[in-house]
């Protein structure tokens, strides 16, 4: 994970509720899902939805500012640099994902060729390289509380050598 | 006694695309480490499933077979003094193979020269339980895995995580630890159908008990099912399905028990390109497509699900559900899409990048444009519809759909441009300038399409070169050899009478920017050039053409791949003519007797009053006939003929040889026979350098 070998390996599991709700209602669009029975009657998905799927298309496509999107994303960039320079991974992460964000709008509004979005993807991921080497850094000089001590004895006498 | 061995590898779903690639690994490591200790068997099986890699040797022996060494020592006379006591020389003998002094003199034998001390030892075989353990760790070792996994708390890596490991020879367990695993004769059935352990007896029984627990486990017999299934059910359906070979394999290897299901799309989809719709269904859905008796898609799929439903109206509801918002992204593409033509799509091409030194897809189209018009008069295509089909050849990169289906390059260029209202010919040739795309593909077929695929990659072939970056063994990432392959084949099918020569100058010259190229443009023309005529060799090979026959031609610098593709295939008739044995070996007697003369002038005439000898004056009477027959054959590029008619110098040749001293003392006579045999070679060399032949012999 953010080029750090893990053990023991983290698992992850990612379900869509609206997705698993369609199958139990038996509905072909995500608009014609029960929402709730509300004392007005039936509120659906679309009902509550639609409109800002509508509005964050209409952004998300046509109206986010390129220029200043551009602009975000250097920002982050260095704000996430800055603050692991001052041992802050976790506001420094903040950064990443919101560089993250930044650059997913602007692919979407297809500002980015195909030569450069290489480049931008390479920049965010060394981003999260330096955060989570960060973190570990942060986690080992506390002893790594939380692992068994074994393991974090292991690990300390491995950064040690590593140090060496 | 002999007994059957069998090793299953329980794993969470394998990757479906390399499930048979470590199938087949998997079992020839195994073979190879049992041959590799002299172990006999008879049949090897291999099962895969997306569960489980397992194979079964029948009949594998129980025991290596013992091992006898015999080392030689010094002879009796160096190991032992007169009084018969060992000598320092037979003191180290008898340590190093560990023996008492006092037992030497009962080891002498005879080597069938004299007599020398001789330790004999025998090694007991092995237990085969004793060491399949590490065969089998061995064979997972070695498997062609791009990037292990791990998993959980465990150091252990393997493809997917390992779950459980089943070994038995005969009906015993193989008690070992693999991958971690305490081996047992514990498998698992299907996931769902049978999810409790099942006990394996034997070997010989674990397809069969797989099979009662819901499990196929028999690659071959899976696919054989699926395929029938699927065919059966379009037929139902009042169709046939279309049945990929890559695509059978992955579904294949996604199934444990397969169940062939017809699911439906609405019609309205069918104004999409069918390549689309298929693309979609294929791709993400694993679903085989099926068509009409016209050949015209029908709005139905064919999906294989990996359990016996007891309602399978919902498992095809599911699937319904799933592709329908898929295709719809489809059509919205191809509405979208053409809402735009490629004429205006190629101005978004600029902010493209082809190659950061080459500049934009839209130079890119700027250059290919110009040098296909360039070449359409060596190509027999019309000027102006070559230059079209160049400026909107990269239109349709940036269109929904090409984004979403990397496959339809060209494809929907084609489309698009139909659309557009664009000639027939242009819209055709931005589908054919991709072609051939692997070997064994299908060439472009009109002018225009010929065209535009050769200027495509020349253009390519002369920027990366001119850039200074090369393809190398493994780092090809513009794919120029098989840009190369395609070149040559266009051009020796269609009987293209085209100078590559000049072609690559061509190309070279729509650089304008030609600062960044690191190159003088002769050196890269050469370079190319170099590069491309080399992939005729693999070709050649392929086709079981000796490699002399094509150097005996590339040793004439050509560069018309026409040409030398007439030479090579002449030559290699030739060669499998009676005279060409001698005929080569004559050449090149010549060739080494004309490269000693230093003072012997080219093209000097031969003089009639000079030649004495019979033998001499047939072979120039011969000479001369011949070059009068040979030269409107040459003038035809019938170079078969011309090496049939050459082919009468055998005998004439060889009588010169036998009869005639080239070396005469007669200075004049001399250079007179060192003319003739000039002449001699200048008419094989009119073709091909056939002394290069003898190699072969």
């Amino acid at each position: 994970m953010g080029g750090l070998e893990c053990f023991p390996v983290t698992g992850e599991i990612t379900y869509g509720l609206e997705r698993i709700a369609m199958y139990l209602q038996g509905v072909d669009s995500i608009y014609d899902l029960v929402w709730t029975e509300g004392p007005e009657g039936r509120v659906t998905y679309g009902d509550v939805f639609h409109q800002n799927e509508v509005e964050m298309s209409a952004f998300n496509f046509n109206e986010a500012n390129v220029d200043f999107l551009f602009h975000s994303f250097d920002v982050y960039e260095s704000e996430s640099q800055r603050l692991i320079e001052k041992g802050l991974p976790l506001p420094a992460y903040e950064m990443v994902m919101k560089a993250s964000h930044a650059f997913n709008l602007l692919d979407a509004r297809h500002a980015i060729s195909v030569t450069e979005r290489q480049r931008f993807i390479l920049r965010v991921r060394t981003l999260a390289r330096a955060v989570a080497q960060a973190y570990f850094n942060s986690r080992l000089a506390l002893g790594f509380p939380l692992a068994p001590p074994a393991l974090a004895n292991h690990v300390k006498q491995l950064a040690a050598e590593a140090q060496t | 006694m002999s007994s059957d061995f069998l090793v299953e590898i329980g794993t969470e779903e394998l990757p479906p695309k390399s499930l048979l690639n470590l199938s087949e690994a998997f079992r020839e490591e195994i073979v190879n480490r049992l041959s590799g200790l002299k172990l006999n068997f008879g049949t090897v099986s291999s099962f895969a499933s997306p569960r489980r890699l397992a194979v079964v040797v029948r009949a594998l022996d129980p025991m290596t077979p013992g091992q006898e060494t015999i080392n030689w020592g010094p002879p009796k006379s160096v190991a032992f003094d007169q009084t018969g006591i060992p000598t320092r020389a037979a003191q180290a003998f008898a340590e190093k193979n560990n023996c008492p002094l006092a037992a030497l003199a009962e080891m002498i034998e005879h080597d069938g020269k004299q007599e020398k001390l001789c330790h004999r030892a025998s090694q007991p075989g092995q237990s085969t339980t004793a060491l399949l353990g590490d065969i089998v760790s061995g064979a997972l070792a070695a498997l062609p895995i791009p990037k292990r996994m791990r998993w959980g708390t465990r150091r252990e890596e393997f493809v997917r995580p390992v779950h459980w490991i089943v070994m038995l020879f005969g009906n015993d367990v193989v008690n070992t630890q693999i991958m971690g695993l305490p081996t047992g004769n514990r498998s698992r059935g299907h996931r769902f159908h049978a999810p409790n352990d099942i006990v394996i007896d034997s070997p010989a029984s674990y397809c069969q008990q797989l099979k009662q627990a819901y499990v196929l486990a028999d690659f071959d017999e899976r696919r054989h099912l699926i395929r029938e299934g699927v065919h059966a059910a379009a037929k139902k359906a009042g169709g046939h399905a279309a049945i990929d070979d890559d695509l059978l394999n992955e579904v294949t290897a996604l199934n444990e028990w397969p169940v062939p299901l017809v699911g439906h799309f609405e019609a309205r989809f069918l104004d999409v390109p069918a390549e689309a719709l298929i693309s979609s269904m294929k791709s993400h859905q694993k679903y085989f497509h099926v068509l009409d008796n016209s050949g015209k898609l029908m709005p139905l799929f064919i999906t294989v699900a990996n359990i016996e439903s007891t309602d399978p109206e919902q498992v095809i509801r599911g699937n319904e559900r799933v592709i329908r918002p898929r295709l719809s992204d489809a059509a919205f593409f191809y509405e979208t899409d053409r809402q735009t033509t490629l004429a205006q799509q190629r101005e978004s091409l600029r902010s493209i990048v082809f190659q950061a030194k080459l500049g934009s897809l839209f130079d890119k189209t700027e250059r290919v444009a110009s040098l296909a018009r360039a070449l359409s008069e060596t190509t027999g295509a019309d000027g102006a519809l070559v230059f079209r089909a160049g400026e909107l050849s990269k239109s349709d990169l940036v269109s929904e759909m090409v984004g979403e289906f990397d496959d339809l390059q060209g494809t929907m260029g084609r489309y698009y441009a139909m659309h557009d209202g664009e000639d027939p010919e242009v819209a055709n040739a931005l589908f054919e300038q991709y072609l051939p795309r692997f070997a064994g593909d299908v060439i472009p077929t009109t002018r225009t399409g010929i065209t535009l695929a050769i200027a495509d990659r020349l253009d390519t072939l002369v920027g990366i070169f001119g850039i200074g970056q090369p393809p190398s063994g493994s780092k090809d990432p513009f794919a120029l050899r098989r840009a190369s392959l395609g070149v040559l084949r266009i051009i020796v099918e269609h009987n293209i009478d085209i100078d590559l020569r000049i072609a690559l100058n061509l190309a070279l010259t729509q650089h304008i920017d030609t600062s960044t190229l690191v190159e003088s443009a002769d050196h890269i023309t050469k370079q190319v050039l170099t590069y491309m005529l080399d992939r005729f060799k693999g070709r050649y090979e392929d086709e079981h053409i000796p490699a002399e026959v094509f150097q005996s031609v590339a040793a004439q610098q050509l560069s018309n791949p026409l040409d030398i593709h007439l030479r090579v295939m002449a030559v290699h008739a030739f060669n499998q003519l009676p005279e060409a044995e001698a005929l080569a070996a004559a050449n090149k007697r010549v060739s080494n007797i004309l490269s000693k003369q230093t003072d012997l002038p080219d093209g000097r005439d031969v003089n009639p009053a000079l030649l004495v000898e019979p033998a001499e004056q047939t072979l120039a009477t011969t000479l001369a006939a011949l070059t009068g027959a040979v030269s409107p054959l040459l003038e035809a590029r019938d170079y078969t003929s011309a090496l049939k008619e050459l082919a009468k110098l055998r005998d004439p040749v060889d009588q010169f040889f036998d009869e005639v001293m080239v070396m005469a003392e007669q200075s004049e006579i001399r250079m007179n026979r060192l003319a003739l045999l000039q002449k001699l070679q200048a008419l094989f060399l009119n073709i091909a350098d056939i002394s290069l032949l003898v190699t072969a012999k």
